[in-house]
């Protein structure tokens, strides 16, 4: 038994040596108002390949892999890797939206049963301030539009099904971490996703 | 075939056209004890904003950038001497460092301190008038000196450093071709006048600060998208940062363009191509003209090729090349590029590699359009 | 007077000429001019920034940003109303980009509120609730919202009619409080009866064991509605309008005249801010 928990204590040590992040550091440690924008500068980017990459996952054209690749990439932009992370969906025909896991509604947007599906973002989104929510720790959110739509396939040609357009709001976060040699950085990630408002497009 | 394939790919984006090229040329005296950190922070912004002038114009970038021991009359007037032009190309060139005049001057502009002793100081004109006689001229030729800086403790790290413009609306870029790409002729400009001093502070100098601000402001839309008015901007900001340090510090300029018919007809901002091989093979790797499969087997031979491991550490700084907005290993990094859609253009800011020439750390700034 | 119908004209000139832009579906014309977040409001109202988010250089053009702020109005409010009506706008346009003393809005302000009413579920049941709601900041500058009051039928504790024959009895001590059981039965619903003359219920309170003890529930929040009282001499509201026009999104609501002394009012009887 004790041989057992000293081998165990020596792999997490051999782990942790390999410079995981490992905890958040318990001093605050200052961002500039100059460096906030820079941060949210980069979260605009964030979004703008989020969407790139659901457009891609939810085609139909695309084979399985590259929709694995891009759906891990997808996971990357947030939080925890997308683990515990939210997105709400919605329907035109539902009162409520539904809330998936990240991951659940990647491989949903994946296996879609529409002949073909369009996911296609506004140019146009805001982000708001980030306020300060915690040590060392900043929250903002972002208002996106959303276009989605279902064809089914008659023949040669394809039929709309479904079409909507949604206002979602993104959580962003920067935050800081810190490896196990003590180096400090902050980081952004996006967080869970809600829906605003939905309404038909034709 | 499919190695074919792979070789054609790696050669495709560096293939030469008769692409427009804009040559950034700058000389930073980074090694200075005194202003050696301003200029550091000067050189970072200025490479990152010169890839944006390149990207935000559809053009090739080739980068003479020159800093620490490379910072010398000598690289200077090599540089200068050799360096080759066509017709439709921009040159720009900066520099920040020591500068001054003699009593008996009768130009306006500076001299450029490139070492300790008069002989190795050089007129700003003068780099003006030997890149307007070269053979074939460019287009268009800017020359910008930050110089006679002088630390000062009273200025305090107030200035919003200009972090705009990393992604690129088209709105934004027709402003930039309005200000490069659609003019012809010569501009110079410094930071100060005759006799007067040019400052910096923690956060680089006030001039460049200023200039890339306004500049900012002019790209988004915020007044009218001409030099003089930039200039004019550049000299009110510079005075209210200095009204309490020397109210009589101002920049000079002389502005003597004229529009053209413009350049290559894209109405939308994609991909030109590098002068350095590792970049350019960045830029392949994100060009959306090869499918997701090409680009997503490019990533380990482009590993391979230019990287020690897939552990280095590779930063990305935002546009004041101060802040580090994302750190990932060689292979995170080389994996989101090739997954990326809206990647126009990179400034590489450091660089190192081992004795193989392959990269051990890489500090990076993304240039993206919307 | 006439300025302020110059503005109004502009404003109504250039919301309806809007290219009809579509990109990939969406109108982007609309969607620039549309107020998507509280934050853009407060951007546009201090003229920071402009429709599409880029800071404004020139921040001191008193008529520039005036424009703004009408821009941000419902424009039901302003169309076809009287000189009369629209006196009062022209009144808080200059109150608010008044050269001398501009106002403008910050999130740390103490004067604005978010007044949110919720679907909730009592033991099981819907029904409804409002939260009133403002920014706050702790010692280590982390910003949140706190709830400074809640107003629902149900987190009244007075009686429907207050019945002056209970009370506990003055010689209760001698009978060793043996009644006091009363109180919580057959008696129950004067309870608050019970407490000294000047005890006034905080309605948060209940409101708080509700939650914690499990028997009530926010089911989802049906309205938010800011009002903001920071502006003198006026009070105004804001609340997301949604409509197929540019003039959508999070715009002024509701425009009010108030003194001092009508804010305070405002406040207790509003914002149920006594609590």
């Amino acid at each position: 038994m004790n041989t057992k928990l000293i081998f165990s204590l020596l792999i997490i040590v051999l782990l942790s040596a390999h410079g995981r992040v490992i905890a958040q550091p318990d001093e605050e440690v200052p961002l500039t108002d100059d460096d906030i924008k820079q941060f949210k500068e980069r979260a605009g980017v964030m979004i703008d390949s989020f969407q790139d990459y659901l457009s891609i996952i939810g085609s139909k054209e695309r084979p399985k892999e590259v929709k694995v690749y891009y759906a891990d990439e997808t996971l990357e932009l947030f939080i925890r890797k997308g683990e515990r992370v939210t997105m709400e969906v919605s329907s035109t025909r539902r009162t409520y939206p539904t809330r998936y896991p990240l991951k659940t509604y990647l491989q949903r947007l994946a296996n879609l049963r529409y002949a073909k599906v369009e996911i296609k973002q506004a140019g146009i989104y805001h982000i708001s301030n980030f306020y300060k929510v915690g040590e060392n720790k900043y929250r903002a959110v972002a208002s996106i539009f959303q276009q989605f739509c279902g064809y089914s396939r008659y023949g040669d040609r394809y039929v709309k099904r479904y079409c909507d357009v949604t206002k979602k709001t993104i959580e962003i976060y920067i935050y800081l971490m810190e490896t196990w040699n003590g180096e400090k950085y902050w980081i952004v990630k996006l967080g869970d996703i809600s829906v605003a408002d939905t309404t038909p497009a034709y | 075939m499919k190695r074919i394939r792979f070789i054609l790919l790696f050669w495709s984006v560096s293939f030469m056209t008769k692409a427009q090229t804009f040559h950034g040329i700058i000389f930073a005296n980074t090694f200075d004890a005194k202003i050696g950190h301003s200029v550091n922070i000067n050189y970072n912004k200025m490479l990152t904003e010169f890839a944006a002038i390149a990207s935000a114009n559809n053009m090739k970038i080739e980068q003479h950038y020159f800093r620490d021991f490379d910072y010398n009359k000598d690289k200077l007037m090599e540089t200068l001497n050799n360096i080759q032009f066509s017709s439709q190309d921009i040159a720009f060139f900066y520099h920040t460092g020591h500068g001054g005049r003699a009593t008996n001057d009768k130009t306006k502009w500076p001299q450029l301190a490139l070492g300790d002793y008069d002989s190795d100081f050089v007129s700003l004109n003068r780099v003006l008038e030997i890149l307007k006689q070269k053979s074939t001229r460019p287009q268009l030729i800017i020359v910008m000196s930050q110089s006679c800086n002088s630390e000062s403790s009273s200025l305090t790290a107030k200035e919003s450093i200009s972090g705009g413009n990393t992604v690129l609306e088209n709105s934004t870029s027709d402003n930039y071709q309005k200000l490069f790409k659609n003019l012809k002729g010569t501009i110079i400009v410094s930071s100060s006048s005759p006799g007067q001093y040019s400052y910096s502070s923690g956060v680089g100098s006030t001039f460049t600060n200023a200039w890339l601000k306004e500049l900012q402001h002019i790209v988004s839309g915020n007044g009218e998208v001409n030099w003089n008015t930039l200039f004019e901007r550049t000299k009110q900001r510079n005075a209210e940062i200095l009204k309490h340090t020397d109210p009589n510090s101002y920049p000079q300029w002389e502005v003597n363009v004229t529009s053209t018919s413009g350049g290559d007809d894209d109405d939308d901002i994609t991909i030109k191509t590098n002068s350095e091989v590792f970049v350019n093979d960045l830029l392949g790797l994100a060009n959306t003209r090869n499918t997701e499969i090409e680009r997503i087997r490019l990533v380990r031979p482009l590993l391979q090729k230019h990287f020690d491991n897939e552990f280095v550490k590779v930063q990305i700084l935002g546009k004041n090349g101060k802040t580090i907005v994302e750190r990932q290993s060689s292979e995170r990094f080389l994996k989101r590029l090739s997954t990326t859609r809206r990647l126009v253009g990179l400034a590489v800011l450091e660089k190192k590699t081992n004795s193989n020439g392959k990269i051990t750390f890489l500090k990076i700034h993304e240039i993206y359009k919307r | 007077m006439y300025k302020f119908y110059i503005l109004l004209a502009i404003w109504v000139f250039s919301n309806s000429i809007f290219a009809q832009t579509l990109k990939d579906g969406f109108n982007e014309e609309f969607l620039k001019m549309r107020v998507k977040q509280l934050d853009e409001f407060v951007k546009r109202f201090n003229y920071e920034t402009d429709i599409e988010g880029n800071p404004i250089a020139d921040r001191n053009n008193v008529q520039k940003r005036k424009g703004y702020i009408i821009s941000l109005f419902d424009y039901e409010l302003l169309i076809n109303k009287s000189n009369d009506s629209l006196q009062k706008y022209n009144q808080f346009l200059d109150a608010v980009a008044n050269p001398n003393a501009p106002v403008f809005l910050n999130y740390h302000d103490s004067n604005w509120y978010a007044v949110a009413d919720c679907k909730v579920k009592l033991n099981g049941k819907l029904t409804k609730l409002r939260l009133v709601l403002q920014t706050e900041k702790d010692k280590k500058q982390n910003k949140h919202w706190v709830i400074r009051s809640v107003r629902a039928d149900f987190l009244s504790l007075q009686p429907k009619k207050v019945d002056d024959s209970k009370f506990i009895s003055p010689v209760s001590h001698e009978l060793n409080f043996m009644d006091l059981h009363k109180i919580t039965t057959e008696e129950r619903a004067n309870i608050v009866h019970y407490a000294p003359e000047d005890f006034q219920v905080d309605e948060r309170n209940v409101f708080f064991y509700l939650i914690k003890t499990g028997q009530l529930q926010i089911e989802h929040v049906e309205r938010i509605v800011y009002h903001f009282l920071q502006v003198p001499g006026f009070i105004f509201t804001v609340q997301h309008i949604e409509r197929d026009s540019n003039n959508v999104g999070w715009l002024t609501s509701n425009l009010m005249p108030q003194t001092l002394t009508q804010k305070k009012t405002y406040k207790s009887s509003v914002l149920s801010l006594n609590q």
